[in-house]
């Protein structure tokens, strides 16, 4: 557990020491001043409605940026740098190894959040609005959204080895699973039995995020009020296990 | 753990996710509309809105529509072409026919600002751009209704929104506090307006202003009404409301308006 926990922090410094994340931060507070800039463009109308908005989006971004690009470079960089023979070297298990790398790139996540939330309350008090528990309730769905890439992008860096291969699969999974409902509706349009349960199943096995994307509808009672939070972080912790299982069971296999 | 114990835990959390997510994909319960059902309805912004909705930045996308909206209905309007015209006042006719409208006349009726029938054409395109985004965001089916039916004298589209808004928000329909209600009265504003019964729809219109939930630009409509059938006092109240609202787009025309209605007052003035 000590030796997991020294490679999460190790990790997280890597995480920070990138020249992508400086950039990427910049970018951040920057983004978050657009949204004050739209925020001017609305006038009276409906101001702390676009600054909560955009300022929610662009920290989703982000974060998203932060965790694709992140997970693709740093474990190609410990490939190169050798950095990972050393680490392997020592009483480290690869199955550790990668529970490290992704526990990393959970807590990066996770500080993001708060650095930038942080932030973006100041400019919403600054407006003098208010924030309530759907605000953070909402950050709490990004967080998870962000978490599952994370074991996804992870896992397609292990499995692919090339780091726009892994960046693009991973985005394109990302948009897929905001469309879930949809394609679920076009699949049950197929007629032929075999080839509708062939798709569902491919279906099922991609990410759903559409159960976590509450942002789009966090202002509204009735909508938040339907959702299974309990179903969903099952959902959630289940589909990480398995992709973290996986990535170890393909880096396992792999030779370095 | 040897390796055949770990292929056959990741088939059984493969199955579990797979049986978890079927659930889920049922139960959700969202808002929007599926992206086979939208019609973007203004070209120029198909790219934008449909980056937003693939990225699941939905709330932005409507947020930036509803700001280019702001911006076409700010700007002045263009002048129609004769066959616009043409085109407009046969549909004003062919409305009006068919609602018994009391003003027959395309340039004489209950209008109270100084923008003409037929001017920011596409103003309702954009209105339901933005609710296509966003169908919760009742504050546009208030702002819009309300130019629609008394800035722009052009009822069907508001009440074409006014449908819209009903049906988006329909699950508020156990509120009677709700936006679903307050679409409703404006609804039956319109009604009233169309058959010329202006004190009910004065009376309805009062009844939008007690909801506190009115936009400015219903506030003002509101504030000209009361001044053209005579109700000064109320008239002026809801000026000084406007200009202590500190809202740019409100506080010129309301220092002229207080003036002016002040003057009314004071010459006693009655409605004709």
């Amino acid at each position: 557990m000590k030796t997991i926990f020294s490679l999460v922090v190790f990790s997280i410094k890597e995480n920070i020491k990138t020249k992508i994340y400086l950039i990427l931060s910049i970018f951040s507070i920057l983004m978050i001043f657009v949204s004050l800039l739209l925020t001017g463009l609305s006038g009276f109308e409906q101001p702390q409605r676009i600054l909560v908005n955009t300022g929610i989006a662009m920290i989703e971004l982000f974060c998203l940026v932060v965790i694709l690009l992140n997970s693709a470079g740093l474990l190609l960089q410990d490939i190169d740098t050798k950095s990972i023979y050393l680490a392997l070297s020592k009483p480290i298990s690869r199955g550790q190894y990668i529970l490290s790398k992704y526990l990393g790139l959970i807590s990066i996540t996770l500080f993001n959040l708060i650095i930038m939330s942080f932030i973006h309350i100041i400019f919403i008090k600054i407006l003098k609005w208010y924030i309530d528990s759907r605000y953070f309730l909402t950050l709490f769905t990004t967080f998870l959204k962000i978490g599952l890439i994370s074991s996804i992008s992870l896992f397609m860096i292990i499995t692919m080895t090339s780091q726009t291969g892994a960046v693009v699969t991973s985005l394109l999974l990302w948009i897929v699973g905001h469309f879930t409902s949809e394609i679920n509706f076009i699949i049950n349009k197929i007629t032929s039995s075999i080839l509708r349960t062939v798709f569902k199943i491919i279906l099922y096995i991609i990410p759903n995020f559409q159960y976590f994307n509450i942002k789009d509808y966090f202002d509204s009672y009735y909508f938040v009020s339907k959702i299974n939070f309990s179903l969903g972080i099952l959902y959630w912790f289940s589909y990480n296990f398995m992709m973290i299982v996986l990535t170890i069971y393909v880096f396992k296999n792999k030779d370095l | 753990m040897k390796e055949k114990s770990i292929v056959f835990i990741i088939i059984i959390l493969l199955i579990f996710v797979i049986g978890l997510n079927s659930v889920l994909i049922k139960s959700i319960v969202s808002p929007f509309s599926k992206i086979y059902e939208t019609k973007i309805l203004i070209d120029k912004y198909f790219i934008l809105d449909s980056v937003g909705i693939i990225f699941g930045l939905r709330k932005v996308v409507s947020d930036l529509a509803w700001i280019q909206l702001l911006q076409y209905y700010g700007t002045q309007p263009e002048e129609l072409k004769e066959e616009d015209k043409g085109i407009l006042q046969n549909q004003y006719k062919e409305f009006t026919d068919s609602t018994n409208y009391r003003y027959k006349s395309f340039n004489h009726f209950e209008h109270i600002t100084k923008i003409k029938p037929g001017k920011y054409k596409h103003l309702l395109k954009y209105l339901k751009r933005v609710v296509l985004l966003d169908p919760l965001y009742s504050f546009v089916y208030f702002y819009g209704i309300g130019s629609l039916a008394w800035n722009l004298d052009r009822p069907e589209e508001a009440l074409d929104l006014a449908n819209i808004g009903l049906k988006n928000l329909e699950f508020q329909k156990e509120q009677i506090s709700s936006d679903y209600w307050e679409i409703v009265k404006y609804q039956q504003a319109i009604y009233y307006k169309v058959g010329g019964k202006y004190k009910e729809m004065l009376d309805k219109l009062e009844e939008i202003l007690q909801s506190g939930k009115p936009p400015n630009v219903v506030k003002s409509i509101i504030a000209n009404l009361y001044k053209k059938y005579g109700m000064y006092e109320k008239s002026l109240k809801l000026w000084e409301e406007l200009l202590l609202s500190g809202d740019p787009e409100y506080v010129e025309r309301a220092k002229i308006q207080i003036i002016q209605v002040n003057n009314l007052i004071k010459e006693g003035k009655i409605y004709e």
